[in-house]
């Protein structure tokens, strides 16, 4: 619509559907709120991956694009509604996030996301895809806490 | 939603690009900023003066580290921010998150390590990856400013 002519600022978040990446949407929203920046929801989908010899997936017939896209599509309208003077565009792109994300970001001046997304293992505090972003990314990183209880 | 910026310095190309980064958000935002650098112990001083010879290490680190905070200081004047200057001693990431939920900051800026590039990697720093870690608010990093070649 107006992309190739819109001055304002570009901020990138990456979702996957987990509530971190949630957290990390509402907060770029937030941001982009108060800064007068736009927001571009992305959400990277892959196949699943199996190693050795197998048994082949249970279910081939899954679309994960149109998965990935209603996860997307479904963040977008409940961070949306509580700021509805932001604009927020959205992009479905296949690969890895670690990888997509800073790419995406190129452009951009913020990325943000959640500290851990839906492959989170208690045991590693900052997921791989915020840790590829953070060492990656041509722009300043937002690594944002999803919500949690604090003693 | 943004008030309290809590930016941490050291004297690194990142860490003026973070300074800079920090400044700007909270002009844009109204938000204050508190400038924090943590000195590391003493013990450090006290050992690189033995092994130096120089006894006035840790006075020269002192006066380093306070003209970081000054550089940040006139930066956040020019845009006119209020910053308040904060020089800890200690462990740096240990500090650097202790200050964070003593003020209840809404965010951290830090700038990401331009020192040991491994094989071309870029390299977030330690004290930076800690701070990620460990941080309970949404952490901003920041890279240093692309090297001249």
């Amino acid at each position: 619509m107006m992309a190739a002519t819109d001055t304002r600022p570009l901020v990138i978040v990456g979702v996957d559907g987990s509530a971190q990446a949630r957290a990390a949407l509402a907060w770029a929203a937030g941001y982009a709120e108060a800064t007068g920046a736009r927001v571009r929801a992305v959400i990277a989908w892959e196949y699943p991956v199996g190693f050795g010899y197998l048994p082949p997936a249970p279910n081939l017939n899954v679309d994960f694009e149109a998965d990935a896209t209603v996860a997307l599509e479904q963040a977008v309208n409940e961070v949306g509604k509580e700021h509805p003077d932001v604009a927020i565009d959205t992009r479905v792109v296949h690969g890895f996030a670690a990888r997509v994300l800073p790419e995406m970001a190129r452009d951009a001046d913020l990325l943000v996301v959640g500290s851990h997304g839906r492959g989170a293992l208690t045991e590693m505090l900052l997921g791989s895809v915020s840790h590829g972003c953070v060492h990656h990314a041509p722009c300043p990183v937002v690594v944002v806490r999803g919500e949690r209880a604090h003693a | 939603m943004i008030t309290r910026i809590l930016l941490a310095v050291d004297d690194s190309p990142a860490a003026l690009a973070a300074a800079r980064t920090a400044v700007e958000l909270a002009a844009a935002l109204g938000a204050r900023v508190r400038a924090v650098h943590v000195l590391r112990d003493h013990v450090l001083s006290n050992a690189l003066a033995a092994a130096t010879g120089q006894a006035d290490v840790g006075e020269r680190r002192d006066v380093a580290a306070s003209s970081v905070l000054d550089h940040v200081a006139s930066l956040a004047r020019r845009s006119g921010v209020d910053v308040e200057r904060w020089q800890l001693e200690g462990d740096p990431a240990r500090g650097i998150l202790a200050q964070a939920r003593a003020w209840r900051a809404d965010l951290i800026v830090i700038g990401k390590s331009d020192q040991e590039r491994r094989a071309g990697e870029p390299y977030v720093g330690g004290e930076t990856a800690n701070v990620l870690e460990f941080a309970e608010q949404p952490v901003l990093v920041v890279a240093p400013p692309p090297a001249r070649r």
